[in-house]
């Protein structure tokens, strides 16, 4: 069994000193150590950004892509190859902006996938503008005079496109985090992540001490019900989405793979030439 | 009675009437029977109405084109005689229904039978069977025995009521039996040779297409619908399954694009299909494809652009957008079948040579063969095989963490090994990054000039590998070269048999590698004719310059083009040929 840290390759992080990216980095790696991923299973398919850097960090096969398509590129991957672990990774940007189309139809499709967000409301990479997740009045460099849109209540919307496993987490929470990405790579099904990772670099306003002023964990809600989401819708909006913790789980929400009856054997393993016998019997339609 | 090279039928109507069921009626039982078919089906990009028709040529040898005298005209609507009897040739038939008095001056020659179709089917139970009725009608005029009609519309109602497949055979029936009323002998329209006993099957381009890839090994397809390739998606939809494969209907053509490549990425052999709106959004993925040494093929069913242009309509437009549009410097394979055959041998191969080369390849097919169903020669699985190039997943040496498998490596073919996830030894990084040879991201110069170098290198034997022309040149010292792509081949091949039957003499090559370019074997074939010219349904010569591009010591080219949304007819290039020589 490989330890967390066997879990990093030797690359050196581009991420600026104190970012969030690396608590996330450490717990997925942690989790990947715990469910006793071999490296060689686990595939990391991240799209572009600061946080997709991620593809080349892990000691695994890792894949970045390009901006907003990673989720396409990973579901062709899943369904290829059923036996490996895929893990999906992007920022707010290549989740909610350009590739949101792709996110709200991996929820609804159901691939059994684990899609973690690394959501700092800002984009990093080309150094400060706004993110479709940045707060009203937040000044960035394309948004002088304050962000005037309204932010995407992503949480609430993944509940909403049909997401079976909906969770959020906090990058200095390692704890919970890891808890919460074992669980959703046990989920059967497309399993969604949104993680909040202060940006030291460019948003000033969602800062360290801003989280720990704002965010609360689920844990500390009695009784709350991880199966209604009527009332996960609820507590979102009472709480503005600043909750972390796993907000909604169906477990018998299957898989796309099981719904196709997808054969338990990978295609990987299935590369060949029809036979004679069945390439006749679907020639003769044509007779 | 005279013996006829070729029938052509033609039926006309408002979309939703069964035009194209009738004449899919008609072609069945012929192609069953032996008969050279080439179908055509002009359609206008909607569901109901607009006007459309299903043309058919018989013959009893082979065919290229859908011929241009018509030798019955089924008219259902005024519009039809308005477009087309014009088409109709000296001692053909125009069959009207009785519902309608044709207004058009009819052409010399041309008779009219005005029968009562509506009526008929009404009588017979219902007006939607109207074009039973017409096929009827028809079969009789054209004198083709009715039994093994009236057995392929029992089989096509078979999960109908006893009583509606009951009716629908009295529709034909009582339709051929007064057309066989109205018809005197010198209406006989002449009889057809009968056909040989040759192995034929009656498909379009796009079933040939998605049966290629099956054949190459492919159990996985994502796809965004569009016209004219979702065809091949339908077709991947209902055989996949079958060998535990799937297809994903994406929510778009970047999802689609990305799909195949993953799954590629993984180890399989995936594929996409679209059209040139579809090319245009997958540019940036096959540029990531080209980059990270990707195999995957891309189906493009040209059709009439820029832009929505004309749906259902043939152009050669997207031939450069196949070649540049992705960002960067290229580094991809595109091919163009030159027929149904070639759509399926040639997109096999394809898959082949995106293994192989590690790289993109584009299969360039077009509207005419996507949709148009012909017969062709029986497909040969023999001649399919799977190649799956420097693909490595057992016998590494073992790989010590931290260190990665070398799949970029630079080597003397450009070609380096590959692995896939899940195979232990075997790890590597992706990216669309400039990067080193275990794919970590490098922009040091000296490994930038390597990797460009060797993802270039690599693509110089494909025009060993891969047959690049089709050629046909007898002829050392020919007055002229036809050169082509696609489905201008048959269109070639008859304006040719026409030449050369009047002693000239002619050369036809038609080009099944866009790139890289087969600038070699093209020239020689250049030189051995006095003009070129080159045939593309385009309006900015696309193909010409290309060929200019890269054999600039023959240029100019003479053009023979065609951007009006129809077909090419030969007796028209033939006309050109005689002009320009």
């Amino acid at each position: 069994m490989a330890k967390t840290m066997e879990y990093k390759n030797a690359i050196q992080p581009n991420w600026c000193p104190g970012c969030g990216d690396f608590g996330i980095q450490m717990a997925i790696q942690e989790a990947a150590s715990k469910r006793e991923i071999p490296f060689e299973r686990l595939a990391l398919i991240s799209g572009i950004g600061c946080s997709s850097r991620i593809g080349g960090y892990l000691y695994c096969y890792g894949a970045h892509t390009t901006h907003g398509r990673a989720l396409p590129f990973a579901q062709g991957v899943k369904l290829a190859n059923r036996e490996l672990e895929v893990v999906v990774c992007s920022g707010d940007g290549d989740a909610y902006a350009i590739g949101m189309g792709h996110t709200i139809h991996a929820m609804k499709r159901n691939i059994d996938l684990t899609y973690i967000v690394f959501d700092n409301q800002v984009y990093g990479l080309t150094k400060g503008q706004t993110s479709p997740r940045s707060s009203q009045g937040f000044v960035t460099k394309t948004t002088p005079e304050g962000n005037i849109e309204t932010p995407l209540a992503v949480t609430s919307m993944a509940i909403t496109a049909g997401a079976g496993f909906v969770a959020q987490g906090y990058a200095r929470n390692r704890k919970e985090l890891v808890d919460i990405i074992i669980r959703g790579m046990a989920h059967r099904g497309f399993s969604y992540i949104n993680v909040f990772t202060p940006c030291v670099t460019y948003n000033k306003y969602n800062t360290y001490d801003w989280f720990k002023e704002n965010l609360t964990s689920l844990d500390e809600r009695e009784g709350y019900d991880v199966h209604d989401p009527a009332a996960a819708l609820q507590m979102l909006a009472e709480t503005d989405g600043l909750v972390t913790g796993v907000i909604y789980e169906n477990e018998n929400s299957g898989c796309y793979e099981d719904a196709i009856g997808l054969d338990e054997v990978p295609l990987v393993n299935a590369v060949c030439l029809p036979s004679q016998a069945f390439f006749d019997t679907l020639v003769q339609e044509f007779r | 009675m005279q013996t006829r090279r070729d029938l052509i039928w033609k039926m006309g109507g408002q979309q939703g009437e069964g035009i194209e069921s009738g004449g899919e009626i008609l072609a069945r039982v012929l192609a069953s029977q032996g008969y050279s078919l080439f179908s055509q089906r002009l359609f206008s990009s909607r569901i109901k109405g607009g006007h459309t028709t299903f043309a058919l040529r018989i013959a009893s040898e082979k065919i290229g084109t859908i011929g241009e005298a018509v030798d019955v005209l089924v008219a259902l609507d005024q519009e039809t005689v308005d477009l087309h009897a014009g088409e109709v040739r000296r001692g053909g038939v125009i069959l009207a229904d009785a519902k309608f008095k044709p207004t058009a001056e009819l052409p010399e020659g041309v008779r009219l039978l005005s029968l009562p179709m509506s009526d008929t089917a009404k009588e017979c139970g219902m007006l939607q069977m109207r074009n039973i009725v017409a096929l009827g009608m028809s079969v009789a005029l054209l004198g083709f025995a009715r039994d093994a009609f009236v057995a392929a519309i029992a089989e096509r109602f078979a999960g109908k009521t006893q009583d509606i497949v009951a009716a629908n055979v009295r529709a034909f029936t009582e339709g051929a039996r007064l057309a066989d009323e109205q018809q005197g002998e010198e209406d006989a329209l002449g009889e057809l040779p009968p056909p040989p006993t040759a192995d034929l099957l009656f498909m379009m381009g796009n079933e040939a297409t998605a049966l290629g890839a099956l054949a190459a090994g492919s159990r996985f397809m994502a796809s965004y619908p569009i016209t004219p390739a979702s065809e091949i998606m339908e077709y991947m939809i209902r055989c996949v399954h079958r060998l535990k494969g799937t297809v994903v209907q994406t929510e778009d053509e970047l999802a689609a694009c990305m799909m195949a490549m993953g799954a590629n990425y993984a180890g399989i052999r995936a594929f996409t299909a679209t059209s040139g709106p579809g090319l245009s959004l997958m540019a940036e993925s096959i540029s990531m494809a080209t980059m990270a040494e990707i195999p995957m093929v891309i189906v493009d069913v040209m059709r009439a652009g820029p832009s929505t242009g004309m749906p259902t309509k043939i152009e050669h437009s997207d031939i450069m957008a196949a070649i540049y549009s992705a960002h960067g410097d290229r580094g991809k394979i595109v091919v163009a079948p030159t027929s149904i055959e070639e759509c399926f041998y040639v997109t096999a191969e394809a898959f082949n040579l995106a293994e192989v080369y590690q790289c993109p390849v584009i299969v360039l097919s077009d509207l005419q063969m996507g949709l148009n169903k012909q017969s062709i020669p029986a497909l040969d699985l023999s001649r399919v095989t799977v190649d799956r190039g420097a693909l490595v997943t057992e016998g590494l040496p073992p790989l010590v963490r931290p260190d990665y498998f070398e799949r970029f490596a630079v080597t003397e073919s450009g070609i380096s090994p590959r692995t896939r996830p899940g195979v232990a030894d075997g790890m590597f990084l992706s990216t669309g990054l400039e990067h080193d040879a275990i794919g970590k991201p490098a922009e040091a110069p000296a490994v930038r000039t390597a990797q460009v170098d060797k993802r270039l290198r690599k693509l110089a034997t494909v025009t060993e590998r891969f047959d690049p022309l089709y050629v046909d040149a007898p002829y050392d010292e020919a007055e002229i070269l036809l050169v082509g792509i696609n489905s201008t081949r048959g269109v070639i091949e008859e304006a040719l048999a026409v030449l050369r039957a009047r002693g000239v003499k002619v050369n036809h090559v038609h080009l099944r590698l866009l790139e890289p370019f087969p600038t070699e074997a093209l020239a020689v074939q250049i030189a051995r004719a006095e003009k070129t010219m080159i045939v593309e349904y385009n309006a900015t010569a696309q193909l010409a310059s290309l060929v200019t591009m890269h054999i600039p010591e023959a240029a100019p080219y003479l053009s023979y083009l065609r951007y009006d949304g129809m077909t090419m007819a030969s007796s028209a290039l033939a006309a050109r040929v005689r002009e320009v020589i």
